[in-house]
């Protein structure tokens, strides 16, 4: 018995994840040139031995990194720890998804996000009650075909959810890697999710995140793109309730012709609430990003703050970073900013970490990491912050390989969060070992 | 180690700035650098040590009869040479254990023991008198100019060149500070054997130190090359004398 009614969802779909607004712009359309991931081919259904498959998977990500995950998700399949507020909801026709899909990409709305309810045979649901305070980690594992999956995350009144969601990939074949979430907090709830995306070059990477803040309550979300032949992500966010906030932090790294299509669209929608938005991103080796940060404080939200920030580093000549600044409000009595910075390597600071004996290598890898040291010290959990820290210096390291299950090694940095020692950018060192 | 700098000319965008400049030094002796503003004293630093912006267009630079042109930065410091710079970058994020970790190991081509390496911060960082803080900090950045001039030092130390060049290290120093760093680089050199090419404007680093040799730099090149006494020449007519020469 499926415990989601999917027919009315996919319906209910239609309706909330249209095309984001400023995607219909003619500045976005010259500027964005879409990147269009041809369906065919990406068949959800892989060959038979997933399970072991995962399980090798799991254990080869265990001995690496030593986490351990709550919750692994895999295409047909799932297991979890007993958790009570985790469970898996399977939708029980097979044939099901492929039928609705050819309807939906004649709809005219985000055919991608169809594409994952038209597809997603299981959702996972994270429910948090009135409250409760929930740590998880959870593995979505892709290892024979494309795994399509709704995530559904509600936090009820002074609710608390720390969550970590690994999502890799080791397919040998075209496939994608989708997530359809939706985050809801109550009132007086607090969040922090940090996602993380590490998929080798046969995944695509779809990420569509909804989500809503309840009055007072207080939502971190960390989306950090590192693998994938292609990222297109679709978030948007909103600080529903009065007093609400919202931070959403984007970390990429792209490399070797990725091409990250990156847009993030936050709404203040209540007075006094504050929505910051701040996005940082390092190209190489052909590679593309788009960073698109779209602010909109909606009639009526006095005195709300909102702040988009947008960064970005070029490490080479061959790479690309496009960001357009957007703001629209629609009110008077409140404090926006919105700024957008890019560069290449200084060649400055590259040539005193050198004449340091720094290699160039290790000195484009301080630099990165030094330019992600900001998004980093706002992760307050320092699990999250290690592993980040690790899969992006493990990418410089590696010379921009992607998808490899890295070794937790953050050049044996701690990052502190500014929050809890009071000074930004400070780290600490282990010393033993 | 010696270090030879023979006959170099070096342009940055196309604009001679280093005209057949000459020097010679070993590890262990102390060298002085003093010319005017403008003259390439950091010019010819930089091309000692690769800058991309600065073009060497003739002549060589040599490390024990070695021409070290084709190696690239790091390259050059791995040889044991180090370079103090006049105006050291600050760099966003990259936190200066991190970064002094980063040189060390690649400096020794080996793994740096923390629990050592922290301990010769601490016991150089109180001979400079240095506030402990800015070893949380990130590079440089925030740092007034007299502590990014004893960074520079501190970061020397534990480094241990074989020949280290400071570009103008007592430049915005108070007058006790002045004093703790010519100390500090005296210390240093004694301990390793060091050899210090030191640039700069003023006499009062050099009364704390014992410079061998003195060159007097103008237009791109050495004008004067002597003992200490050139110093006391310098402070009594000036670059002047010099040019006239
Ligand atoms: N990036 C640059 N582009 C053009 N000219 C430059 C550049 N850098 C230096 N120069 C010029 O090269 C000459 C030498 O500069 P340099 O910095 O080597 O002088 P210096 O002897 O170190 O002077 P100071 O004592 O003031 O530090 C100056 O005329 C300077 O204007
Ligand atoms: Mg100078």
């Amino acid at each position: 018995m499926p415990l989601i009614d999917q027919t009315k969802f996919v319906e209910d779909a239609l309706n909330d994840y249209h095309r984001l607004p400023e995607e219909g712009d003619s500045l976005y359309v010259r500027r964005f040139a879409p990147i269009d991931i041809s369906i065919e081919g990406y068949g959800s259904a892989g060959p038979d031995g997933k399970d072991e498959k995962v399980r090798r998977f799991y254990d080869e990500l265990h001995a690496r990194t030593g986490l351990k995950f709550d919750a692994t998700v895999w295409e047909d399949g799932w297991t979890a720890c007993h958790n009570p507020a985790l469970s898996l909801a399977k939708f029980g026709d097979e044939g099901y998804g492929r039928a609705l899909s050819g309807k939906l990409f004649r709809s005219g709305e985000d055919k991608y996000v169809a594409l994952l309810h038209g597809t997603a045979r299981q959702a996972l649901m994270i429910d948090v009650k009135d409250g409760m305070a929930v740590d998880l980690k959870v593995l979505f594992a892709v290892v024979g075909g494309s795994l399509p999956v709704q995530v559904f995350i509600n936090l009820g009144k002074d609710a608390k959810l720390n969550l970590f969601e690994w999502h890799a990939s080791n397919c040998t074949r075209p496939c994608f890697s989708g997530t359809v979430r939706e985050v809801k907090l109550g009132e007086g709830a607090t969040c922090e999710i940090s996602v993380l995306h590490n998929e080798n070059s046969n995944t695509t990477v779809l990420e569509h995140t909804k989500g809503t803040a309840g009055e007072g309550a207080s939502s971190t979300i960390n989306f950090v793109y590192t693998g994938g032949s292609a990222v297109r992500a679709r978030n948007s966010l909103e600080a529903s309730g009065r007093g609400s906030r919202v931070r959403v932090g984007e970390l990429a790294v792209s490399s070797k012709r990725q091409k990250f299509d990156l847009n993030t669209y936050v709404v203040n929608a209540a007075g006094g609430s504050e929505v910051r938005l701040s996005s940082a991103a390092v190209a190489m080796q052909e590679s593309v990003c788009y960073l698109k940060g779209f602010a909109r404080i909606t009639n009526g939200s006095r005195d709300a703050r909102s702040f988009v920030e947008e960064r970005g580093l070029l490490v080479d000549g061959t790479a690309k970073i496009n960001s357009i600044p957007s703001m629209a409000i629609g009110e008077n009595a409140v404090k926006a900013t919105h700024s957008s910075a890019m560069g290449p390597i200084d060649q400055d600071s590259m040539f005193y970490l050198m004449s340091r004996g720094v290699s160039p290598e290790a000195a484009k890898r301080l630099m990165v990491l030094g330019f992600f040291s900001g998004p980093i010290s706002g992760i307050r959990s320092s699990l999250v912050k290690e592993v980040v820290s690790s899969v992006i210096s493990g990418k410089i390291r590696s010379n921009g390989e992607f998808g490899e299950l890295p070794v937790l090694n953050a050049e044996n940095v701690i990052w502190e969060s500014g929050r809890e020692t009071g000074m930004e950018h400070h780290y600490k060192y282990r010393t033993e070992k | 180690m010696r270090l030879e700098i023979k006959d170099l000319y070096a342009s940055i965008d196309g604009k001679a700035i280093i005209n057949g400049a000459n020097l010679a030094m070993n590890e262990g002796e102390v060298h002085v650098i003093m010319g005017p503003n403008g003259s390439g004293k950091t010019t010819l630093a930089k091309a000692v040590f690769g800058y991309p912006g600065v073009k060497v267009t003739r002549g060589d630079v040599l490390v024990d009869g070695k021409s070290i042109l084709g190696l690239t930065t790091d390259k050059r410091a791995a040889l044991g040479l180090f370079l103090g710079f006049q105006h050291p970058v600050e760099i966003e994020g990259v936190g200066f254990v991190n970064f002094l970790r980063a040189s060390k190991e690649a400096v020794s081509q080996s793994q740096a023991n923390m629990k050592e390496l922290m301990k010769d911060i601490k016991s150089w960082s109180d001979e400079l008198k240095m506030d402990e803080s800015i070893i949380g900090r990130a590079l440089n950045k925030g740092l007034s100019g007299g502590e990014k001039k004893k960074a520079e030092i501190l970061q020397m130390v534990l480094q241990r060149p074989k020949i280290a060049m400071l570009d103008e290290p007592d430049s915005g120093l108070d007058i006790d500070a002045v004093k703790v760093v010519a100390e500090n680089i005296n210390k240093a050199a004694e301990q390793t054997g060091m050899g210090v090419l030191v640039i700069t404007h003023y006499n009062r680093i050099l009364s704390h130190m014992h410079p061998q040799r003195v060159h007097i730099m103008a237009d791109g090149r050495m004008v004067a090359d002597g003992g200490k006494e050139l110093i006391d020449k310098l402070e009594k007519e000036g670059y002047e004398s010099f040019n006239r020469r």
